[in-house]
């Protein structure tokens, strides 16, 4: 008998009833369903955060001081001094020093202020983040070498400020309670709020962000450190070499050992997507659960239809059916439980990928590697749960099984 | 040549310690082109008889041969390659597939025998006429009446030219007028060269036969030709 034969019969007998060829089949679907679905999600949001990376510029290293206050001496700050070292490398595109701070800015209502963060800058830092420029301009170098009293803020910003985020914001000033007594800053520029998602973590914290030259906002703190260096490797796949060159370069000038810590957008794409897979991976070993659920409930109807076909097979073991045979036909019906079982789950997880995926807002992923996953595995739980009844049905003796009412 | 060549056969069944002997020493021989009946009581051993006869039972000892080999001591797959290729078998409760068709049902001991399609197409078709069932190819076994139900079991028993047509109560289901049918159609197989044995109680249908063997307690007790042209009550 071959099994384009087998197939035929055996597909004729599974749906011979379909209701209970359905309900055998639920816990498999469930099983791949939520599977192929969580999978999905997982790929989905994993290609989105990518995508983020990527806009942000794959091969961005940024170096600071490693460790916490208490460990870092005055010898170890770095200042712009280190900033001209590092740019000798010849491996980077871009560089730029910040300084980071955060101060009360005066809003609209006079009476009222709000936590702004403020980024000193020096060097390449509009090339790195690639921000959107509204109106007017961004910091240049003649800005820093004045040490002039110009910021660009963001929309949200200006409208909290001026009441509106247009052109006419360009040229007015922002006031920044200190303790030198109020200082006033020249608006030169305004930037879109969109920007890239790690930057977007921070402005969910200070939706008010004020930029300016890196040299007036030490010069407000009266100090001359420079708290990160952020380069752009010219080849992002040896970013990890050029962070090494650089915290190596920084430990020399500074004469320390593993002082400064370089931390690499695609070291940390690498670690969030280990942490996504990780969990994409759990979530879906607890789905797969089901399938085993599902594959004992096959087993069960599997045992059920080789009692009552007893007669059937006893009377094709008569007329010349082997061992083999029956095993074979009885092994293809779980297989085809099992694998139409997966076939289905595969299509409500897909459509439930897609919904859920809707609701949260990622574009679910599908891969090919997934759906054959799904196809192995479904097949495989039809092999692996079918075993034991199409042996059972196989060692039956015919003369008993004849006998069977 | 005799397609059957029995001796000192012996089957023991075991029940938990108890020992049953259903068949003590049977010897028998059936010649190519016979038609023989085997009569006997319930538990004169006819039933294990068939079973071994028809390569669904190995006997305790002795040899069986079939068509001069020896298959009394075969494993499992061989056998059910000997009953799919040299016997065909008639039950009294006809035993066809209920979800096949009468042709799907006769086209089946090919399929397992691996004939092509077309082969098995036309061959089955051919027994099919030969039963005189062409118009119920189609028919489901519970769309046809007795008698024709068991006329589809002969063309499937026929269909891989067996040496040997078992048939167990082959009319014991049936109608006077079917069983009647069913036997003119064995006859008109035997007169064309098939091989039959038959087991019955009837004494009128095992008049039909040239040969009866009679069984009582594990033990052939006569053996004689069917005298020609005297009916069932007189043999």
């Amino acid at each position: 008998m071959n099994i384009l034969e087998n197939l035929k019969s055996s597909i004729k007998n599974v749906f011979a009833n379909k209701m209970r060829a359905l309900l055998t089949m639920l816990g498999i679907i469930i099983g791949i369903g939520s599977v192929i679905m969580i999978m999905s999600i997982g790929a989905g949001s994993q290609a989105a955060m990518n995508e983020q990376f990527e806009s942000m510029g794959m091969g961005r290293i940024n170096v600071s001081v490693a460790g916490n206050n208490r460990d870092i001496s005055q010898n170890d700050l770095m200042t712009i001094k280190d900033y001209n070292a590092l740019a000798e490398n010849e491996d980077i595109k871009y560089i730029a020093a910040t300084y980071s701070a955060s101060a009360e800015i005066k809003l609209l209502d006079k009476t009222k202020t709000k936590r702004a963060s403020l980024t000193g800058i020096y060097g390449d830092y509009q090339q790195i983040t690639s921000p959107t420029l509204l109106y007017g301009r961004y910091i240049i170098d003649n800005d820093n070498d004045l040490a002039a009293k110009v910021a660009v803020i963001n929309d949200t910003t200006a409208v909290n400020v001026f009441g509106a985020a247009d052109e006419s914001v360009i040229g007015r000033k922002i006031s920044l309670p200190t303790y030198r007594g109020v200082q006033k800053y020249t608006v030169v520029g305004v930037l879109s709020n969109a920007n890239a998602a790690i930057e977007r973590q921070y402005s969910d914290q200070f939706p008010e962000s004020v930029i300016m030259p890196i040299v007036t906002l030490q010069r407000l703190y009266g100090t001359s450190q420079v708290d990160q260096i952020t380069v752009l490797a010219n080849d992002s796949n040896n970013a990890d070499s050029v962070a090494t060159a650089l915290t190596n370069r920084l430990d020399i000038l500074h004469r320390t050992t593993e002082k400064y810590y370089a931390q690499n957008t695609m070291a940390m794409m690498e670690q969030i997507n280990s942490v996504t897979s990780m969990i994409t991976g759990f979530i879906s070993a607890v789905a797969g659960i089901s399938l085993v659920v599902g594959g004992i409930g096959v087993m069960n109807i599997m045992l059920v239809t080789v009692t009552e076909r007893t007669r059937e097979i006893g009377i094709r073991k008569s007329i010349g059916a082997r061992r083999r045979d029956i095993r074979r036909q009885f092994m293809i019906e779980a297989v085809i439980l099992t694998g139409v079982g997966g076939a289905i789950g595969l299509t409500l997880g897909w459509g439930g990928g897609n919904a859920i995926g809707n609701l949260i807002g990622v574009a679910p992923v599908v891969t090919v590697q997934s759906v054959l996953l799904a196809v192995l595995i479904s097949c495989g739980i039809g092999i692996v749960f079918g075993v034991y009844p199409a042996g059972k049905a196989a060692k039956l003796d015919p003369i008993e099984a004849l006998r069977y009412e | 040549m005799n397609v059957i060549n029995i001796t000192n056969l012996i089957k023991i069944y075991k029940q938990g310690d108890l020992e049953v002997k259903a068949l003590s020493g049977i010897n028998l021989d059936i010649a190519n082109k016979e038609f023989t009946s085997i009569m006997g009581a319930s538990g004169s051993g006819k039933s294990t008889m068939m079973n071994i006869l028809g390569c669904l039972d190995h006997p305790t000892s002795g040899s069986y041969l079939l068509e001069e080999t020896d298959v009394s001591q075969l494993r499992d797959d061989k056998l059910a390659s000997i009953r799919n290729k040299k016997i065909g078998f008639v039950f009294q409760s006809f035993n066809l597939l209920p979800k096949l068709t009468a042709f799907e049902n006769v086209e089946l001991p090919m399929i397992y025998a691996g004939v092509s399609i077309s082969a098995r197409r036309r061959k089955a078709g051919e027994a099919m006429e030969k039963v005189g069932l062409t118009d119920r190819m189609k028919h489901r076994p519970n769309e046809l009446s007795g008698g024709q139900r068991q006329r589809v079991a002969i063309a499937r028993a026929l269909v891989n030219d067996p040496s040997l047509l078992l048939a167990d109560e082959p009319t014991g289901n049936l109608d006077t007028q079917s069983g009647e049918e069913i036997m003119t159609i064995f006859k008109s197989l035997n007169e064309d060269g098939v091989t039959i044995v038959m087991v019955t109680h009837e004494q009128d249908v095992a008049a039909h036969s040239k040969r009866i063997v009679t069984f009582k307690d594990g033990v052939i007790i006569s053996d004689k030709p069917v005298a020609l042209g005297i009916g069932g009550a007189g043999a």
